[in-house]
């Protein structure tokens, strides 16, 4: 019994961490590939839903909230469309690699100084 | 043991399943502040003969001068298309171009017709069409017109590259002194002298209506403030007091000019109403006050003074004749301008450095200088509120500088000989 819970601890710690660790692939491309407008404020807010091949390929990416603002939210598709694809998926434990079939993207600035 | 194993089981497929759900969201709080990649293809032109302008590389320069983009290089420019039919988004994509500008030139008439689109690559969509038609000179014009369509379609700010620049120049030896006043296109070219004299010229300002200059001369051996009109060149003199007449600043109505005159002893903030040409005085004291400036709402003016022992700037409400002191970091703050959404004030700073141009958020009150050089003045501020031309020294010889009204991106305007300096920026003429 208690080696039956080492290996399941094992098993989903190792599904954890790969999966925090493709997060914060995915967080640091899509910042680096996210070019803030000049008008954008720490007011605005857009969420993105993304859908993703197993091959980590961008199927759709869509504003599923909307900043209200035309410029903020077509940079945030752009920034998804940039950094894609997200070929790491591949490289996930196969329980980790279906919760990021499809995912949101939650886009709110903190640092401008606006 | 076994309960502690148990609780981390719990806990680690707790975090599982969350991660699990359809729900997962990744925040993203950071983006990059670097400038927009696009790509401006040569637009195609007439068969016979080439322009005497090359509309996509002046685009090219006005947006790149902006600071907010990022031309691609005319050598990593994938394919030459001309028209959106013919793009292939997927060609841009590789290049990493987030937006494509495409054209042709056609002789029509007199002139020329130039058809200009822009799209976005990676929704791989048209976002603007059009044509325009311009005489045979205006091909910088119509260049100039494209840019500020696609600026303002990228950023939803206005584009502000159509506008134009006034300056003044001094040439020649201290006895034989040329000084001239001059309009030019916002990018320094077509520049045109509007005004010639042996004595000094100042403070250029623009008409609300982009139609009329209002300028300080000495041409009479004394100052005097003059008001122009550019079309026709005919011109009326406002005031020519004993002492000083200076800085003159329209109402944002254009039917006012705030000034400072001496006629009634030490420099005064004066508003004259330019019709009945009668005058309301605003300030009273044994201080200099001078270089005063409108809010763009009308409602009050800030000025330069120095009657805390150097100079700092005021702000008077018209409303109820008050004025009160806004400027408190370092010894030095003059000539405010503010900008058109009237929440920044550009002005002059002086630290331990020498004189910058900075701006002071009037909400929070913080001021950020934007300049680094030594001797930076008389800032005037682009019409959409996103550049700042002033003056400062290159050498030993004046000359214009812009920066962006974020500090991160400045230029040298070119110029000729002589010295260049009071740079007006004009409002937008259409």
């Amino acid at each position: 019994m208690i080696d039956g819970e080492a290996e399941a601890i094992a098993n989903a710690k190792q599904a954890a961490q790969a999966s925090n660790g493709f997060i914060n692939l995915v967080r640091r491309a899509i910042e680096q590939a996210w070019i803030l407008p000049a008008s954008a404020t720490n007011q605005l807010r857009a969420v993105v839903r993304i859908q993703l091949l197993p091959t980590g390929e961008l199927v759709s990416a869509r504003i599923i909230e909307s900043s209200g603002d035309g410029v903020f939210d077509r940079s945030v598709l752009q920034a998804v469309e940039r950094a894609a694809p997200f070929r790491e998926l591949r490289e996930l434990p196969l329980a980790a690699q279906s919760q990021f079939r499809e995912f949101n993207l939650d886009f709110n600035p903190k640092d401008v100084r606006r | 043991m076994k309960r502690v194993v148990s609780v981390m089981v719990g806990l680690w497929f707790a975090l599982y399943i969350s991660l699990a759900s359809a729900d997962l969201t990744i925040e993203i709080t950071k983006g990059s502040d670097q400038a927009i990649p696009i790509a401006i293809v040569p637009f195609a032109t007439p068969e016979q003969g080439t322009l005497s302008e090359d509309i996509a590389q002046i685009v090219s320069d006005d947006l790149a001068r902006s600071g907010q983009f990022s031309p691609l290089s005319r050598s990593s420019l994938i394919a030459q298309p001309n028209r959106s039919e013919d793009v292939h988004y997927r060609d841009w994509r590789a290049v990493d171009s987030n937006y494509l500008v495409v054209g042709q030139v056609t002789p029509e008439g007199d002139g020329y017709r130039v058809q200009f689109e822009l799209m976005d690559i990676y929704g791989e969509r048209r976002m603007l069409g059009e044509v325009v038609n311009v005489g045979r000179g205006q091909l910088r014009s119509a260049a100039h017109y494209v840019s500020d369509k696609v600026f303002e379609a990228v950023t939803g700010t206005r584009g502000a590259f159509s506008t134009r620049i006034a300056y003044v120049t001094a040439q020649g030896a201290a006895d034989n002194r040329r000084y001239a006043l001059h309009v030019a296109d916002a990018d320094g070219h077509n520049s045109q002298q509007i005004l010639s004299s042996q004595q000094p010229i100042l403070s250029p300002a623009w008409a609300p209506d982009g139609n009329k200059l209002a300028y300080v001369s000495f041409e009479s051996g004394r100052s005097a403030i003059y008001i122009q009109d550019l079309a026709s060149s005919q011109r009326i003199q406002a005031t020519s007091f004993e002492g000083i007449n200076g800085a003159p600043a329209w109402s944002p109505d254009g039917r006012k000019l705030a000034m400072s005159l001496s006629k009634d002893g030490q420099p005064e903030i004066y508003v004259m109403d330019i019709a009945s040409r009668s005058f309301r005085r605003l300030t009273d004291n044994s201080a200099i006050d001078t270089e005063p400036d409108w809010a763009p709402d009308g409602q009050s003016l800030v000025y330069t003074s120095d009657r805390s022992g150097g100079p700092q700037l005021y702000r008077y409400n018209l409303a109820n004749g008050q004025a009160e002191r806004i400027t408190f970091t370092g010894s030095y703050n003059s000539r405010g301008r503010f900008s058109p959404d009237g929440k920044t004030l550009f002005l002059v700073h002086r630290d331990d450095q020498g004189f910058h141009v900075a701006k002071k958020d009037l909400g929070t009150d913080r001021l950020t200088i934007l300049t680094d050089s030594q001797w930076d003045e008389s800032p005037s501020v682009a019409p959409n509120g996103s550049m700042v031309i002033f003056a400062t020294q290159q050498g030993n010889r004046g000359v214009l500088g812009v920066v962006s009204a974020d500090g991160n991106a400045s230029y040298r305007l070119p110029s000729a000989q002589g010295d260049v300096r009071e740079p007006a920026w004009s409002p937008f003429m259409n």
